[in-house]
C-alpha cells in the first residue's frame, strides 16, 4: 500500500501543499460545493502530474492550475447541467420559503451568495475570476475561451442578474 | 455599481475563507498521479518508438529507392563474412595498397544498369558522427557523390591510420562488435548528391601488451577503388584494429 517516495509525486505533494488552498477556494466559488471543489482540485493536480513539464516550472504552475480548475469546473457544469437545473429549482423553492421570514433574518451576504449560485456557469465564472482572483479581462477571456468583449457582457449580465435576484427576493 | 463591486469582493473573500487550509496531501491523489505518470511515460515511449520507426522506414525507403533491383550481371557475390585486410606501414605509400572490398570481378558483361564505381575523387568523404561507450568507440563515415553522374559502391571500405603523414599499423576487420552492427553487403547506387555511409569501431582500452597509438588522420578508400581520401581523425585505436561494416545507403545506420 505504501507508495514509493517517487521524485515526481514528492514534488507534486509539495506543490499541493503550496497551492491547494487557493485552488480549492477558487473551485468552491466556481461551483458552490465544497466536496466537489476538493474533488476538482485533486483531479486538476492529477492531470497536471500527467504533464510533467508543468511540474518543472514552479513559476508557471499556479496559472496552469487555475486554468485546469476553471476548465474542470466548466466541464462539470456541462455534464451536470440537467441535474443542476433541477437542484436549483428545488433550492430556490426552499430559499423562497426561508426568506419569507418577516424579521429579515437572512443575511445580505447569503442572499448574494445564493444569487451568485443561480447565475449561469460562465457568468458566475467571470464574476469570480474578476472579483476574487482580480484578473484582468483579457486573462479571463483567455480562460473562458471567449473575446474580452464577451467577458464585459458576462460580468454586467451577471451582476444585473444578481441584483434582480436580490431585489426580487426582498420585494416579495 | 462600485458598491456592488465592493460587496461582491467582500462576499467572495468571506466565502473563500470557509475553506479550511490543506495541511496534508491526500494519498489517493498521489496514487492516481503516480499511475497517470506511469501511463503517460509508456504512452510517450510508444509514440517516440512509432515516430522513430516511421522516420527510419521512410528514410530507408527514400535512400534505398534507387538501386534495389540487381540485374543478372551481378557476379558471384562478395564474401559477406568477416575477413581481414592489413595495411602494412610503408612510409611513403601515398595510395592505400588494398582496395577495400571483395572485388566483385566485373566481367564487364551486360549489366548496363549498374553505373561505374564511385572513385574517391567523386566522393566527399567525411566523419559525420562518433560516440563511445565503455572503451568502444564508434565512428560513422559518409560518402557523398559530388560527381555529375551516378556511381556505385559495394562492399567494405579500406582504411589506413596516419600519424601526420606517416602510416600506422592498421588492421581492418570486416565484422561486428558491440558498437558495430551486422550489415549485409549490398550494391549502393549513388545518384549525384546522394550519400552512403559506413560505420566502424575500435577499442581504446588495450588488451594484453597491445598499444594504442595516436592517429591524426585516416585514409579512406571506397570499396573497389584504388585512390583514397584523407580525413582528419584523432584516435587511439588499440592494435590499430578497426572493425567495419560495408557501405550502406543513406547515413542512417541500419539496425542489425
Amino acid at each position: 500500500m505504501n507508495e514509493r517516495p517517487d521524485v515526481d509525486t514528492g514534488k507534486l505533494g509539495e506543490l499541493y501543499l503550496m497551492h491547494a488552498d487557493d485552488a480549492v477556494r477558487l473551485a468552491y466559488l466556481l461551483t458552490g460545493d465544497r466536496a466537489l471543489a476538493e474533488d476538482l482540485v485533486q483531479e486538476a493536480f492529477v492531470r497536471l502530474a500527467g504533464r510533467l513539464v508543468h511540474l518543472r516550472d514552479p513559476e508557471a504552475f499556479p496559472a496552469y492550475l487555475r486554468r485546469t480548475v476553471v476548465n474542470l469546473a466548466n466541464s462539470t457544469f456541462r455534464r451536470r447541467k440537467v441535474e443542476r437545473t433541477y437542484l436549483q429549482r428545488a433550492r430556490s423553492e426552499v430559499a423562497a420559503t426561508v426568506t419569507r421570514g418577516p424579521d429579515g433574518g437572512v443575511e445580505d451576504r447569503d442572499q448574494m451568495w445564493q444569487a451568485l449560485e443561480e447565475l449561469p456557469a460562465r457568468q458566475r465564472a467571470a464574476i469570480v475570476l474578476r472579483y476574487y482572483e482580480d484578473l484582468p479581462e483579457a486573462t479571463i477571456a483567455d480562460l473562458l475561451k471567449c473575446r474580452p468583449g464577451t467577458v464585459k457582457s458576462l460580468l454586467s449580465r451577471g451582476l444585473e442578474g444578481m441584483r434582480n435576484h436580490i431585489r426580487g427576493e426582498t420585494d416579495e | 455599481m462600485s458598491d456592488m463591486d465592493d460587496r461582491m469582493r467582500d462576499l467572495l473573500r468571506r466565502k473563500a475563507d470557509d475553506v479550511p487550509p490543506h495541511r496534508d496531501v491526500p494519498p489517493s491523489m498521489l496514487r492516481r498521479a503516480h499511475r497517470r505518470m506511469a501511463v503517460n511515460g509508456i504512452a510517450v515511449g510508444a509514440i517516440a518508438l512509432v515516430l522513430i520507426v516511421g522516420v527510419f522506414a521512410g528514410f530507408q525507403a527514400f535512400a534505398g529507392s534507387s538501386p534495389p533491383v540487381q540485374p543478372v550481371g551481378q557476379p558471384t557475390t562478395p564474401a559477406p563474412h568477416p575477413s581481414t585486410s592489413t595495411h602494412s606501414p610503408h612510409p611513403g605509400t601515398s595510395h592505400s595498397p588494398t582496395p577495400g572490398s571483395p572485388s566483385p570481378s566485373p566481367s564487364a558483361s551486360g549489366s548496363s544498369t549498374t553505373p561505374a564505381r564511385c572513385r574517391a575523387g567523386n566522393l566527399q568523404i567525411k566523419e559525420y558522427g562518433s560516440n563511445g561507450a565503455a572503451g568502444s568507440i564508434r565512428v560513422e563515415v559518409s560518402m557523398r557523390n559530388v560527381g555529375s553522374t551516378s556511381c556505385a559502391l559495394e562492399g567494405y571500405p579500406g582504411m589506413l591510420l596516419l600519424s601526420g603523414t606517416t602510416p600506422m599499423q592498421t588492421k581492418v576487420v570486416r565484422g561486428t562488435s558491440v558498437v558495430v552492427p551486422a550489415i549485409a553487403v549490398r550494391l549502393v547506387t549513388l545518384a549525384p548528391g546522394r550519400v552512403a555511409a559506413y560505420v566502424f569501431g575500435y577499442s581504446d582500452v588495450p588488451t594484453g601488451s597491445e598499444t594504442c597509438p595516436s592517429s591524426t588522420a585516416l585514409e579512406v578508400t571506397p570499396p573497389n577503388a584504388y585512390a583514397h581520401a584523407t580525413i582528419p581523425f584523432s584516435s587511439t585505436a588499440c592494435g590499430g584494429v578497426l572493425t567495419t561494416t560495408p557501405v550502406f545507403p543513406g547515413v542512417k545506420v541500419p539496425s542489425s
